[in-house]
């Protein structure tokens, strides 16, 4: 076998080594830096586009949430706008109420004095009245007409 | 009609000697520089225009390059992309060494333990430099795994060592035997073919038996040379990772 002639041995040697030496040097100093450049540098590119995707998605998410916050903020106004309005409208209701109340019972109670008045007034005048009538009555049967004084004497003690 | 052995013939083309030693330029070397100059060939076209989506040649150059950081990545772990290059090296120039080999009138250069031999002793001296020099006198402890009962070191010592002498053979036997052997194989059948071909009578409609033959033998010894450049490159990634990280 030409294999395990020895002499075959030292050219093939030499020429590997040399050949193989050559090989090495270019592929480590010439190619292969080269692909793994390439190789670092797709990396890079997915993991950055990787990065904003993230990046963008917890923006949205940020902005979604942002968006929720003020729609509930804005519900939150809006409910306490209506029951402050109901509050306020009902508070004005009972406060005009209450002054209207207050007017008619002024009213009332101004009006019943005066009635209270000219019932008086006219009890204090029936008995001028009576007196007088009283006169009149006593001096068509007596043909004497009594002093005011005695005809108000004599009613009051009829009238006691 | 040949010998199956010619085709591993070694013939100077150019006779050259240098200090009284024959260093010939011959068909052995013709064949390296071929693998060399289809490694250069693969990887020029591949990375000519590098871009960022690759084509079907970048794709490849960069699938081979994957595949053995991948190796390393697995072997040797993150200190071993020091020797990415190397063992790139070492696996592609065996690859095409061999795949060039299949080529009808090719010679086959890894079908020579002449070659097999210096590259296994090559990694050999490398495991040995690295191992001395990352660990020094401590690297011995290569041949006593830890955990070794001391009643046992007497048989596991020699054992080891044998084992980490034994290496460059074993490295080196294994390629050159398979070249050989599929060489001598596919040469032998297709003897055959040619020897039932000049038969009178029937005998050429036998020789479709041997032709048959050859076909498989040439889809296998296709997987042959894949195979064989990867475990030659994954057992340096072993041994080189002994080297590195002693992990025993």
């Amino acid at each position: 076998m030409p294999q395990f002639e020895v002499a075959n041995a030292l050219p093939q040697i030499v020429w590997l080594a040399l050949i193989f030496a050559i090989l090495y040097l270019t592929l480590s100093y010439g190619a292969l830096p080269k692909v793994d450049k390439m190789a670092t540098k797709r990396a890079q590119v997915i993991g950055d586009d990787l990065a904003h995707a993230e990046s963008a998605k917890a923006q949205a998410e940020a902005t979604s949430a942002a968006y929720e916050a003020s729609l509930a903020e804005a519900r939150n106004a809006a409910v306490k706008v209506t029951v402050e309005a109901k509050a306020s409208t009902s508070r004005d209701t009972a406060e005009r109420l209450k002054g209207v109340d207050a007017d008619i019972d002024a009213r009332v109670a101004e009006a019943a004095a005066r009635i209270e008045a000219a019932r008086a007034q006219a009890l204090a005048n029936l008995d001028a009245v009576a007196a007088d009538a009283t006169a009149d009555i006593v001096e068509r049967l007596t043909g004497r007409r009594p002093t005011p004084g005695e005809a108000g004497a004599a009613i009051a003690a009829a009238q006691a | 009609m040949a010998s199956p052995l010619e085709q591993f013939q070694i013939k100077p083309l150019v006779p050259l000697e240098v200090a009284g030693y024959d260093v010939s330029f011959t068909n052995a070397a013709l064949f390296m520089t071929l693998a060399l100059v289809a490694t250069w060939a693969f990887m020029f076209f591949g990375m000519r225009k590098a871009e960022l989506v690759p084509g079907r040649w970048q794709s490849a150059v960069e699938s081979v390059h994957e595949f053995v950081v991948g190796m390393v990545d697995e072997n040797i772990g993150p200190k071993g992309r020091a020797y990415v290059p190397f063992i790139f090296s070492l696996f592609i120039f065996v690859l095409i060494a061999n795949l060039i080999g299949l080529l009808p009138y090719a010679f086959t250069v890894t079908s020579h333990i002449a070659v097999t031999f210096a590259f296994a002793a090559l990694v050999f001296l490398i495991c040995l430099v690295i191992g001395v020099a990352k660990h020094g006198f401590h690297f011995l402890s290569l041949f006593l795994p830890p955990g070794t009962p001391w009643y046992l070191w007497w048989i596991i010592i020699p054992i080891e060592l044998i084992s980490f002498l034994s290496r460059p053979i074993t490295l080196s036997v294994r390629l050159f035997a398979n070249m050989t052997a599929g060489h001598i194989l596919l040469k032998v059948f297709a003897g055959f073919i040619i020897s039932l071909g000049l038969a009178g009578g029937l005998l050429p409609l036998i020789g479709v038996l041997p032709m048959a033959m050859n076909v498989a033998l040439y889809a296998l010894e296709l997987l042959v040379a894949v195979v064989q450049a990867y475990v030659f490159a994954l057992l340096t990634c072993v041994y080189l990772n002994d080297s590195v990280n002693l992990s025993h």
